[in-house]
């Protein structure tokens, strides 16, 4: 799959794209396999069509969020949740339409609504249809309704599983489609398989997380208000990574309790017994890291992530492009290319509000004598002395320092979500392929 | 950028998955043969003009 996508990120695509319309449209497909209906009119199944799309698509979510390592793997897990959230709208927007035009076209249906007259089949539709909708209104206005993140977790899942078991007992209960047992096993699997796929990511897997410890060794500060750090591996190896990945971590609770974040981890991917992750100061979490004792109990979810040079082994070449804290997962591949003696050139482009804020310098100055590296430091508060770059990275500073031969080196770009956006508008302005440059949002929750 | 490909994508797969519903819909409503009193014509007559061997026979079902 690796190398099937540095050679053709569109054939994958196009692989991914084929799986996703197979696993919603086959469900529906099955229902075909069922002896000549009395006509009940165009609208009427169409309707039908569309909600049982929609609760294949209510299905699929639960996979795309699952952690997938073989789904990961191919696009990043940022991508995927995007992804999720866009398909998650398009399933609301079915699962509306379909008793939306079954108003429209049979008035009579309305009376479905009346909810203590109503048929259980039509009870469960409400109610299902109400959990869908407060669990997408939830997520798009998590913040501005003040959900903290936690509480939010644990309750996506149970309106997630709700909206679903609703829905096919729903179906079940209308008894037209899915009147015959072999039909209901099929569908039924369908919702086993997101009922075990939740209880494995929010149960099964924090529970193996336990019996992997870590165990804090250092809390250091570096500049720019970034804290490093340092987790061992207690009674196990730990991990390797590829450069650039993170994990999501846990710190000084159980797993279970779903208070995880992810961060990047700024060690050589080579080194397992020692993990290193770079956090700036920002948050109601990140903010609490210096208080952090040595000894404290962590636990680690991963390595994820695409954001990584090591899928890409036959470029000439890389260009890295970091603001502020977005230095973490560079560094890490910085690092882990010099222990490895990689010989190719490496030109950095860092991006900081003043020279003392540029975290990692002495440790990034030092891999110059080991690496092939080049740095570019942009700084927007300049002392009268520095004769460097100052301001933003826009089209003119990248025309002056990227090669020529734009397509002979893989872009990697971290930093704040418009820094990334504006970056990725200049080398796209420069003829920098697209499928050469890569980035990766952590805007997860 | 890659946003903006994906919501064209999602834009595309629904587009497809709308337009199987509709081929579904019209799959369950598409023109039939006259109803046939004996179950052996109706078979005969499927088999001859080729409808989809899901088709054979109606039935009432509660909707």
């Amino acid at each position: 799959m690796r190398r099937l996508l540095m050679h053709s990120p569109i054939a994958v695509a196009l692989t991914w794209i084929s799986a996703y319309l197979f696993v919603t449209l086959f469900p529906l497909l099955l229902l075909l396999l069922h002896p000549m209906p009395v006509e009940r009119g165009f609208w009427v199944e169409f309707s039908v069509a569309l909600g049982f799309i929609g609760l294949a698509l209510m299905v699929l979510q639960f996979v795309l969020t699952a952690r997938v390592n073989r789904i990961e793997s191919s696009y990043g897990i940022d991508i995927l949740l995007q992804f999720h959230r866009y398909s998650s709208v398009v399933a609301l927007v079915l699962v509306l339409v379909h008793p939306v035009m079954l108003f429209i076209t049979k008035p009579e249906t309305l009376q479905l609504l009346n909810f203590p007259q109503a048929p259980w089949r039509a009870r469960l539709a409400v109610l299902g249809t109400v959990a869908f909708l407060a669990m997408v209104v939830t997520t798009i206005w998590r913040k501005p309704l003040k959900i903290a993140y936690e509480p939010w977790r644990a309750m996506h899942s149970l309106l997630a599983l709700l909206a679903v078991g609703l829905g096919f007992g729903h179906a079940v209960g209308v008894g037209y489609y899915l009147s015959l047992f072999w039909k209901q096993v099929l569908w039924g699997g369908l919702i086993l398989v997101a009922l075990w796929l939740i209880v494995y990511v929010r149960l099964v897997k924090p529970w193996l997380m336990t019996k992997r410890p870590y165990v804090v060794e250092s809390v250091m500060p570096q500049r720019g208000n970034v804290w490093s750090l340092v987790l061992r591996p207690l009674g196990h190896e730990g991990f390797t990574f590829q450069p650039g990945q993170f994990a999501w971590l846990t710190l000084d609770i159980t797993p279970l309790s779903m208070r995880e974040h992810p961060f990047s981890m700024s060690s050589s991917g080579d080194r397992p017994d020692q993990l290193e992750f770079g956090i700036k100061a920002l948050g109601d979490f990140t903010s609490q890291i210096q208080t952090v004792k040595p000894g404290t109990k962590a636990y680690l979810d991963g390595p994820y992530g695409v954001f990584t040079t090591e899928r890409y082994w036959n470029s000439a070449g890389f260009v890295l492009i970091a603001g502020g804290v977005g230095i973490t997962p560079i560094y890490s591949m910085l690092l882990t290319a010099a222990e490895r003696h990689d010989d190719r050139p490496f030109l950095l482009i860092y991006a900081a509000p003043s020279w003392e804020d540029v975290t990692y310098r002495e440790a990034l100055e030092a891999l110059k004598a080991t690496l092939d590296l080049t740095i570019i430091y942009v700084l927007r508060k300049a002392a009268e002395d520095w004769s460097g770059e100052t301001g933003y990275i826009d089209r003119d500073l990248l025309a002056r320092h990227i090669p020529i031969h734009r397509g002979s080196r893989q872009y990697f770009i971290c930093a704040a979500p418009a820094m990334m956006a504006a970056v990725e508008r200049a080398l796209l302005a420069l003829e920098v392929p697209v499928t050469n440059i890569h980035m990766e949002h952590f805007n997860l929750a | 950028m890659r946003y903006t490909i994906m919501l064209q994508l999602v834009a595309a797969t629904t587009l497809v998955l709308v337009l199987a519903a509709a081929i579904f819909a019209w799959l369950q409503n598409r023109p039939r043969l006259e109803e046939a009193d004996s179950p052996q014509v109706t078979i005969l007559l499927t088999a001859k003009v080729g409808l989809s061997p899901f088709g054979l026979g109606r039935q009432s079902l509660p909707s």
